[in-house]
């Protein structure tokens, strides 16, 4: 009898154990939208940080920018705010980045500031950050979204409230090449599916792989889909996702046909599926310079900052290109606008510091550092001069992607449900395999978007 | 009689702290989670009672990851037994050579997954890697296989990696079982005329019988929690023909935010390694009996 008691009181404690955690998880409140920053601890945005010069210490969680820039703009910060301690936790890659930031924010452990990347994580990391509009207008007055070319600041709102400081423009659905190895065979830059083909077969005769993508990572073949759609069947993906026209529509499973026909015919490298984009693919292409062609966005152009390929990057001339005109309209697909943002922490107890550091880190002299290595448009409207002396082949790939933006408007990239971004991918791979037909395909995706209310 | 009876449970509270703290509540955590839709991130949790166990059983690739898993824990710990038994019988001797050797087939079981993962992604690598390039470079380009690429042989290649990664610890234990068994047992049986090949099969292989079922139930639920090496060279792909339970339930839990969802693959998980456990005690008590 005794056992059982003892038995019984242990449950009790656990399960009060249990109770307690999820009281507390459920009773924490955090200020409600739209409302003014409480004056408490640190959340004012009306007193400047150093005015206090109470030693704070705030969390950066992200994948981005790199390990020596953030290196270099917490030691800025720190000449400016010494009261004020950065930690920084930066993971390896996107992928890692968001199962961690996942686990921090359920362990209790949410970092003052992070990053997101796409329409997927902005909405599952919604409730967890905290809208700048209020901070943003303390730091830079009323008209402060103004200071932000406008399209950067849509990307990284949601509901009517901008959810984050913008990231740099930088557009996906890019075709990168070596110039170098195509003018070798004798091949130019292919406007059309037919001279796609026609330059994958002789690189492939001269013992090279075409296209390299890299499609362990359901990133970059989404990516890559979505130009594809917007090609063969300009905007409608979208209204599909929005529930406005079927996914079935006989536009959409043409772009899947056309997917299949890019493996039939040798278009991508061979045993795409078992590579990723980073590092596989991006050693083939500058490292190895096994394959001549890359999928990838405009982020590419930090292949002139990497120190460690500096001698194979000089030692070859790049090229970057839109994706080819595949349905034969005339017309190229357009560029994905990246939505990417950095985010105050909603339950952050240093938001008063955490915004002070991400305003120096996205629009001072932070900026500075992170374009001087990325090398893109800044999301400001000011613009930044870079510090650093370009090759002419950097600064002319630079300037390209800025004439593809100009030319063909960017739309939008990836897709908001996690779901129905997970079984894109699962489709893609299967018809990539002749597994699933277009149109089973397209149906398949579709019974996704049906069961997302 | 009653105040010693309450000091013994004094004596097990600190193993029971720990045994419920670290062990009791996160299953029971697990199990209360796998009950609510919740993408593991917002305070808001929606009780949806059994229905991600409904979806899981009806997902295909929930059924996909179980067979793979079923192929890879034979394979695997059939492989690695017989192979770890034959190198520890074969090298039974005290001898330099055989200590050098089995100081080398055991140094694999030391490195970490994220070493063997890089060593093997290029060694397997389609284009360039050092298995298909020397067999291309003699001419064999028709055994150049897509290793992981492709969805036939995907499982095998892990099965591969994961013997080569495990067979040294299947060695070692059958090494230390094979010390301790009586060599008058084994010259008894040469004795009575057995071959080599009867006396290793017939005497020594059922008297290490204790080490069979040890390195069975290890394997059985290494098996099913294996995610590093999975995730690192294919990440349960191409089109699931590698994805493991563990994978599956990764997947759910950072990829789609279903947390709930994920919480009811490991429980069931969990619940699928208490049964081949009891099961393989059970049946290795009533051998034993």
């Amino acid at each position: 009898m005794a056992k059982w008691k003892w038995a019984t009181l242990a449950l009790a404690v656990m399960i009060l154990l249990a109770g307690c955690s999820s009281n507390n998880s459920n009773s924490e409140s955090s200020a409600p939208s739209g409302e003014a920053p409480t004056a408490s601890a640190s959340a004012s945005p009306a007193a400047s940080p150093s005015e206090e010069a109470k030693p704070v210490t705030i969390v950066y969680e992200a994948w981005t920018p790199y390990k020596e820039d953030m290196d270099k703009i917490v030691a800025e910060y720190k000449k400016i705010h010494p009261e004020i301690t950065v930690e920084v936790r930066l993971h390896a890659n996107y992928s890692e980045y968001l199962t961690a930031i996942k686990t921090s924010f359920a362990s209790g452990d949410a970092p003052d500031l992070f990053a997101f990347d796409s329409p997927t994580s902005l909405a599952n990391l919604k409730d967890q950050i905290e809208p700048i509009d209020e901070w943003a207008s303390k730091a830079w007055g009323d008209a402060w979204k103004d200071k932000f070319i406008a399209s950067t600041l849509t990307d990284v709102s949601l509901d009517g409230k901008t959810m984050g400081i913008p990231m740099h423009i930088s557009p996906g659905g890019l075709i990168w090449y070596n110039k170098t190895a195509l003018d070798k065979y004798g091949i130019g830059e292919p406007k059309t599916y037919e001279e796609l083909k026609k330059a994958s077969d002789t690189l492939r005769k001269n013992g090279m792989q075409p296209l390299l993508l890299g499609a362990k990572d359901s990133w970059i073949v989404i990516d890559t889909f979505q130009t594809i759609l917007n090609d063969v069947a300009p905007g409608k993906q979208y209204d599909a996702y929005a529930k406005k026209i079927p996914f079935t529509d006989p536009d959409i499973v043409k772009a899947f046909d056309l997917w299949k026909k890019m493996f039939d015919d040798k278009i991508f490298q061979d045993d795409a599926f078992s590579m990723t984009e980073y590092m596989d693919v991006y050693n083939a292409f500058i490292d190895k310079q096994s394959g001549a062609f890359e999928s990838n966005g405009a982020w590419n152009l930090d292949i002139y900052a990497n120190a460690d390929l500096k001698a194979k990057v000089e030692a070859v001339e790049w090229g970057v290109m839109p994706f080819p005109d595949l349905n034969g309209d005339g017309k190229v697909p357009p560029t994905l606008s990246t939505v990417g943002g950095y985010a105050l922490g909603k339950d952050s107890e240093n938001k008063e510091a955490a915004f002070d550091f991400l305003k120096f880190m996205t629009t001072e002299k932070g900026l500075q550092i992170m374009m001087d290595h990325f090398l893109a448009t800044p999301p400001t409207k000011e613009g930044v001069e870079l510090t650093v002396t370009l090759s002419p082949n950097a600064k002319q790939n630079r300037d390209t992607i800025g004439q593809i933006v100009a030319q063909t408007e960017p739309v939008h990239r990836g897709i908001d449900n996690a779901k129905v971004a997970d079984k894109m991918y699962e489709v893609l791979t299967k018809v990539a395999y002749g597994q699933l037909s277009g149109a089973d395909a397209a149906a398949a995706v579709q019974k996704v978007i049906d069961s997302e209310g | 009689m009653r105040n010693r009876q309450y000091s013994a449970y004094l004596y097990i509270a600190p193993i029971m702290a720990f045994f419920i703290v670290f062990l009791l509540y996160p299953l029971l955590y697990t199990l209360r989670i796998s009950l609510f839709d919740w993408n593991g991130i917002d305070k808001t949790m929606k009780y949806i009672g059994l229905d991600n166990y409904n979806e899981m059983f009806k997902d295909p690739v929930f059924w996909q990851s179980m067979r793979n898993f079923a192929i890879f824990a034979i394979l695997v710990v059939g492989i690695q037994m017989v192979l770890g038994f034959l190198l520890a019988y074969v090298m039974r001797r005290p001898n330099r050579l055989f200590t050098a050797y089995k100081t080398m087939i055991f140094i694999p079981v030391i490195l970490t997954p994220v070493v063997v993962s890089y060593v093997f992604t290029n060694l397997l690598a389609y284009n360039d890697g050092l298995i298909n390039e020397s067999l291309r470079s003699i001419g064999l380009g028709s055994l150049a296989f897509s290793w992981m690429g492709n969805p036939h042989i995907a499982l095998y290649t892990i099965v591969g990696v994961t013997v080569w990664m495990g067979t040294g610890f299947s060695m070692s234990v059958y090494v230390s079982s094979l010390t301790s068994l009586s060599n008058e047992v084994i010259e008894a049986s040469r004795i009575d005329g057995a071959t080599k090949w009867q006396t290793m099969t017939r005497v020594v292989w059922p008297m290490l019988r204790d080490a069979h079922y040890s390195l069975t139930i290890i394997g059985a639920i290494s098996a099913l929690k294996i995610f590093d090496i999975i995730y690192l060279l294919t990440r349960g792909g191409p089109v699931h023909s590698t994805e493991m339970p563990s994978t599956y339930m990764f997947n759910k839990a950072f990829g789609t935010y279903e947390q709930g969802f994920a919480s009811a693959t490991a429980t069931v998980i969990i619940v699928f390694a208490m049964a081949i456990t009891i099961i393989q005690l059970r049946v290795s008590r009533n051998s034993s009996s």
